[in-house]
């Protein structure tokens, strides 16, 4: 597989760049699976902006008169064990997921590419000791890696966000360093060097902007790891503590009633695998129209 | 082709999550024989020779008086004899001692049968007895329930007499030694193994001997053929060790496992309704309570307790959570424990609750956190608490501990708002309360004389009537001390497939079941 690319396109001539940006676009939208994906990651985006106003009902009052009620007009996903509107919990557990997906991704992506970039620029002695820590964090797998920093700095969804942010840490790091690596030895980054600039705006102005590509495409195939990841925490107790409505643990906390009442599981359920599927088409697609070369 | 994948991946999550939602549960197919076999009438001939239950976890240890977990028992009560059994009417009935008289007032003389052997073999005599006594007295599990037994006095008269002595005269000595704490160990065997060998290879007189313990998984018990009374009706009872309860449930529809001793009241319902199995459902020595430590100093003033307990609608909870599986604590024990007398339950006083906290100086409410050993059905509850806790301006955050992370909390003494779900096992109401008392390691810690005066005059009390009435002094006491929310009184639900004839239901969760017949 070749690695350099990302960079080549900005480094032709004028025109062909303007070429590579427009196509970047016309790539993207012609993969139907791709715009699919965005087009349900905009409406999930809006859902959970705009929740108070489209749930129907509150999403921890409790109505214990009316439990286990089945999908009906009034209640479209049904009601769980204390008689709370499944739907509106749905809604609300939309913001949780994004909230999580886009500041655990937050905290990978910057400490990840700052790791990187460190390790890439600076080289030697400093390589060293940065890529180590990654390889041994790398050893343990993600999900092992969040669930025993959950475990050690307690369940909530602060600590759910750095957990699945932190165990995300080395695949930045590599991708970062790998990409650094890459531009440095080209010509322009001599020229920089050349000129006098220091270190900070070199990595500023012209690596950041040129190494910017692949970290999309990991950042958006990430965030669906990191709300699956989160979900499998609260799953196992670990993550958003009730009441807060949170997929995943609207699955752990209904899996107990599956065979007598089926909706409280299965919206939610469904709410998961339909975000995880549309971030991973999304992030296929923009990798394809960002490196047509891959293909 | 990556476009193909990923299609086929969505139509795969898809039919999973259909099939999942339409699979009805599966019925086994071989109810048609119906109820009229009559089984019963040869006792020798049993269908099937083996049982198989689910316990709810893997017990460290099966040594009697070295262990503290429900599921324990209820494999030790198949594998020791205790000397004296108490039966559902609250009699006692010789077992191992054949009859028993009170010499004077701390000491009661027990005759021993003479056929008795162990399960390596060796014959039962009184030191065995003596030395089992001494043992639950000393043995730190055992010992803060035999407490008011003296270890040390307790004297062989001869190979088959022995003297069991108390600390002070004690009206509910029986009780406890009916309990699984009370079995009798094979002294020989129980000194060669040492404290954990004999945990995990231990020597009882039960109709039922261990035969292989697979850890994490089952525990096997073999029939014993030397038994001294009923010998067992099969050959095999296996422990098959099953701790979500909503897998056991499904075990149970699905032929994995012949018998539950408690039904997950969210599946009750369910197999209630199906008609391959049967259940069995009866009051229970268990209660519930959320216990405010009086070492919080949230919880120093009485005002803030009782405003705790008035925002919660008890009986709301319970029928949601427990369904038909529980009633309203109305005391602070059982309504099956002795000296019973109802009080409540809590009457939900949400204005009231809100006034005494203004009063207590929190106008605007405060936040609390409630820690508890692990339970789906405790967690449910606490999760409709919490929103009528909120009601009034208390915060509470919810925070399951693993079971043994809570007790060492508790014996820190660290636990502010904690619970306690307690099976009153020898059926006294001073075992009831045990956990009350000052000194007591647990998440309550009253420190209140008044409670400890009350609870030894009960002990010493001979008196039925006398014995009561102290007893009701102290419910209402400790009722209104508000230290603890009464919660629930669960009950005690069996579950078994229809093949299972001459089962003896028993409302400790520990039924015999050595006698139990298989119908084809």
């Amino acid at each position: 597989m070749e690695r350099v690319p990302y960079a080549k396109g900005l480094l032709e001539t004028a025109s062909q760049t303007e070429y590579n940006k427009d196509g970047v676009i016309q790539r993207f939208l012609k993969n139907r699976l791709a715009v699919g994906g965005m087009i349900i990651m905009v409406l999930f985006a809006v859902i959970a902006v705009f929740a108070p106003q489209i749930a129907p009902h509150s999403f921890e009052v409790q109505d214990l008169n009316n439990v286990f009620a089945p999908p009906s007009s009034q209640h479209w996903f049904g009601t769980d064990n204390f008689g709370r509107d499944v739907f509106s919990r749905v809604v609300y557990g939309a913001r949780i997921s994004l909230i999580i997906g886009l500041i655990s991704v937050g905290i990978g992506c910057s400490v990840g590419t700052i790791a990187g970039i460190t390790a890439a620029w600076w080289g030697s002695a400093v390589d060293r000791v940065i890529m180590s820590i990654v390889d041994i964090m790398q050893s343990i797998p993600g999900l092992l890696l969040a669930v025993s920093l959950s475990a050690a700095m307690g369940p909530g969804l602060v600590n759910a966000m750095i957990a699945v942010g932190v165990s995300s840490i080395p695949i930045y790091a590599r991708i970062v360093r790998a990409s650094v690596l890459d531009v440095r030895g080209l010509d322009f980054i001599d020229a920089a060097i050349v000129s006098g600039a220091g270190p900070l705006r070199i990595i500023r102005r012209h690596i950041l902007p040129n190494i910017l590509a692949p970290i999309v495409i990991q950042a958006s195939a990430g965030m669906a790891g990191a709300i699956l990841t989160a979900a499998s925490l609260s799953f196992i107790g670990l993550g958003v503590q009730p009441p807060a409505a949170e997929w995943g643990s609207m699955i752990s906390a209904g899996r107990a009633y599956i065979q007598n009442a089926w909706w409280i599981v299965t919206f939610p359920g469904m709410a998961i695998m339909l975000t995880v599927c549309a971030l991973n088409l999304l992030g296929d697609g923009l990798r394809d129209a960002l490196d047509p070369k891959e293909k | 082709m990556k476009k193909l994948k990923i299609l086929a991946l969505i139509l795969a999550a898809t039919t999973v999550l259909t099939a999942c939602s339409s699979t009805q549960p599966q019925k086994s197919e071989a109810s048609s024989s119906g109820s009229e076999v009559s089984a019963t009438s040869t006792v020798t001939k049993n269908a099937r020779d083996q049982l198989v239950v689910a316990i709810a976890n893997e017990p460290g240890s099966l040594d009697p008086q070295n262990v503290g977990v429900v599921s324990a028992y209820q494999v030790q009560e198949q594998m020791f004899n205790t000397l004296v059994e108490r039966d559902e009417e609250g009699n006692f009935l010789p077992s191992l001692a054949e009859s028993w008289e009170q010499i004077d007032d701390t000491t009661i003389r027990f005759k021993l049968r003479q056929d008795v052997l162990f399960h390596n073999g060796e014959k039962m005599t009184a030191e065995d007895v003596r030395y089992s006594i001494q043992r639950a007295t000393e043995i730190p599990l055992s010992a803060s329930i035999f407490k008011g037994f003296d270890g040390e006095a307790t004297a062989v008269v001869d190979d088959y007499t022995v003297d069991v002595k108390t600390k002070e005269p004690f009206a509910g000595a029986l009780s406890y030694l009916a309990t699984t704490r009370g079995s009798i160990v094979s002294k020989k065997a129980a000194e060669e193994k040492g404290l954990d060998g004999f945990g995990l290879e231990p020597i009882g007189t039960g109709p039922f001997k261990l035969s292989k313990w697979e850890s994490g998984d089952r525990i096997i018990l073999e029939k014993f053929d030397d038994y001294w009374g009923d010998k067992a009706t099969y050959k095999t009872l296996i422990a098959r060790i099953i701790p979500d309860a909503s897998v056991r449930s499904m075990e149970l529809e699905s032929g994995g496992v012949d018998f539950l001793f408690d039904t997950n009241p969210a599946d009750y319902d369910r197999i209630k309704n199906n008609p391959n199995l049967v259940t069995e459902v009866g009051t229970s020595f268990t209660h519930e309570l959320w216990l405010l430590s009086m070492t919080a100093e949230e919880f120093s003033d009485i005002k803030v307790r009782k405003a705790m307990s008035l925002a919660l609608d008890i009986p709301a909870i319970v029928k949601t959570v427990w369904g038909e599986l529980g009633v309203p604590a109305d005391s602070v024990f059982s309504d099956k424990v002795y000296g019973h007398v109802s009080i409540g339950p809590i009457k939900q006083d949400v204005e009231e609750a809100k006034k005494l906290l203004a009063e207590a100086g929190y106008p605007n409410g405060f936040s609390t956190e409630i820690t508890f050993g692990e339970s789906a059905v405790t967690q449910a509850a606490l999760e409709i608490a919490q929103q009528m806790w909120a009601a009034v301006g208390i915060n509470v955050t919810i925070t399951p501990l693993d079971q043994a992370t809570y007790k060492d909390n508790n014996a820190a003494g660290i636990t502010r708002f904690g619970r306690s779900n307690f099976t009153t096992s020898t059926g006294d109401p001073d075992h009831a309360l045990a956990n009350w008392q000052s000194g007591y390691k647990g998440a309550l810690n009253a420190n209140d004389a008044h409670i400890d005066e009350l609870m030894a005059k009960g002990r010493a009390e001979s008196d039925d009537a006398k014995r009561k009435e102290i007893y009701k002094e102290l419910q209402e006491y400790c009722w209104n001390s508000y230290y603890s929310i009464p919660v629930v009184f669960s009950k005690v639900s069996y579950a078994y497939t229809n093949k299972i004839t001459n089962f003896e239901f028993a409302s400790t969760q520990q039924p015999n079941l050595s006698q139990i017949i298989f119908s084809e």
